[in-house]
């Protein structure tokens, strides 16, 4: 993928919300939702601003006391499992330009003490899915229902 | 184009009225004037108990008409779905997708409509003239979930309109306030609700609750009735007189309709202290222990928004606003349910 194409939160389909820093993340489409914190919602918040993966790395590396590959290992790795699980994907209409700032209010610069960086997990729930599953109200059955028009 | 397929399905209500007794019943949901149009006594029957404690004065102008009739009533079938024009993948289909969602939702900028696949129950709702249709096949083949929370997918659009938010949480307290109990099916919020009946706590609702954030968060009463698994009926003697569908007990959850049996233990609501997502853990005591809102969130609102065709966004936001501003626990259920309204008169007292 192109590290410079920048990234969307795939709305509406995907909904979210903030506690502190920690997400709650609910996909429409699939049933699924997720939870994760600290460095994720630090990564989603850069990816909310509209940033490419090259710039979502280097704000990371700014605000964490990390190597810059692993932080790139990490990061590149999370925006994947993201992308997987339909929460975020490439904004086609929006290329990264070198010059625009992405970087939210939050940022912290190089000379600010850096927080430690621990790694992001994504924690995905999926009983929603069994829940509909198991719940009576599926099976499908046009029995009752009139014809639909003719073409 | 939508509304063009309401007035026509609102025609066939017409017809069927015309062709049988139609009965009119009014109520008052969240202090709103709701009339209910039944096009046959029969789905009366069926669909008005769970609405029973709510009953209110005829008013000439309600704040919401729902026109309900099915196939036996009807002079002409129903006029063919009109998701053909709006398949899968146009703009106005929101969810279209048979083989993961229960729900074929769509919507414009004036109309709500629904087809719930199981219970085969059609549901619109004209936002402009506050008139809502709501079509069975055959009143006599109502599902027990849909006698039980009759009109929820209904009352979820039109509640917008009032600021209110229908939720998927139970709900019991004293007129001196409430707790929500919030999780997903199974989670253990039906048994907690009716193990409150044999006490001093009120009863407004074990799975659906209308909830308005205007000033403090209140819970209202929509539906007075309860379902529970027949090993939750083993659980509470007293309640095995008052199941409603005792000849499909192996198929269904028992059914009852509270205000038939405890009318002085249902109440139309109260404000709302505190989040209890119930856990079943197997202890021998049952406990509090402190949640967060990101806790409360997540038992709350995926099962709240997979429920209502339509929710997204700004459901979750308003849930994620009660989370913020009330305080959240486990309620972790143990073998000793008799404590369980002790416990929560307990948290009552120091929330």
């Amino acid at each position: 993928m192109n590290k410079d194409l920048r990234l969307r939160i795939n709305k509406p389909s995907v909904v979210y919300e903030k506690f502190d820093d920690e997400l709650v993340l609910i996909n429409l489409d699939s049933g699924n939702y997720y939870s994760f914190e600290k460095v994720g919602a630090d990564i989603w918040g850069v990816v909310q601003n509209g940033a490419s993966e090259t710039e979502i790395i280097e704000e990371i590396s700014q605000r964490y006391a990390e190597s810059l590959s692993t932080i790139e290992d990490v990061v590149k790795k999370f925006l994947s499992e993201l992308k997987e699980e339909g929460l975020i994907v490439p904004d086609e209409t929006q290329k990264a330009e070198s010059t625009k700032s992405f970087h939210n209010k939050n940022s912290i610069g190089s000379e600010t003490e850096k927080l430690i960086f621990e790694f992001p997990v994504l924690s995905k729930f999926t009983n929603m899915q069994d829940f509909l599953l198991v719940d009576p109200i599926h099976e499908i059955d046009y029995t009752d229902w009139p014809k639909n028009k003719p073409e | 184009m939508l509304l063009s397929y309401f007035n026509d399905a609102f025609k066939n209500f017409s017809d069927a009225a015309k062709n049988a007794t139609p009965v009119d019943q009014y109520y008052a949901i969240a202090n709103n004037p709701v009339q209910l149009r039944f096009a046959t006594s029969r789905l009366a029957r069926a669909l008005s108990p769970a609405l029973e404690h709510l009953v209110g004065e005829h008013v000439l102008s309600p704040s919401l008409t729902v026109c309900l009739w099915d196939n036996a009533a009807a002079k002409d079938p129903m006029p063919p779905f009109p998701w053909k024009e709006f398949a899968p993948g146009t703009p106005n289909i929101e969810s279209a997708n048979e083989g993961t969602n229960p729900v074929i939702y769509f919507k414009d900028e004036r109309i709500h409509g629904a087809y719930q696949i199981g219970s085969k129950t059609f549901s619109m709702l004209d936002t402009k003239r506050n008139i809502a249709l709501f079509w069975v096949p055959d009143a006599g083949k109502i599902t027990y979930y849909e006698r039980s929370s009759p009109l929820r997918t209904i009352f979820q659009w039109w509640a917008k309109k009032y600021s209110l938010q229908l939720l998927h949480a139970g709900a019991v307290g004293t007129n001196a306030g409430g707790i929500l109990l919030v999780g997903e099916g199974g989670s253990g919020k039906s048994t907690t609700a009716l193990a409150c009946l044999d006490s001093e706590l009120f009863y407004v609702s074990d799975d659906y609750c209308l909830l308005d954030m205007d000033s403090h968060p209140y819970a209202h009463s929509v539906y007075c009735s309860a379902k529970i698994g027949r090993e939750g009926v083993a659980r509470f003697p007293y309640l095995i007189s008052a199941v409603e569908n005792k000849e499909r007990l192996q198929e269904e959850k028992a059914l009852f309709f509270l205000n038939k049996h405890w009318p002085k233990k249902v109440s139309k609501g109260f404000s709302v202290r505190a989040l209890l997502i119930p856990r079943i853990m197997g202890l021998k005591r049952t406990k509090l222990t402190p949640a967060s809102p990101r806790n409360a969130l997540m038992a709350l609102a995926p099962s709240t928004i997979f429920q209502f065709p339509g929710a997204g966004q700004e459901d979750l936001t308003f849930m994620a606003e009660l989370t913020r501003c009330i305080p959240s626990f486990f309620l972790e259920l143990g073998k000793d349910v008799d404590s369980i309204p002790d416990i929560i008169l307990d948290a009552l007292s120091k929330n």
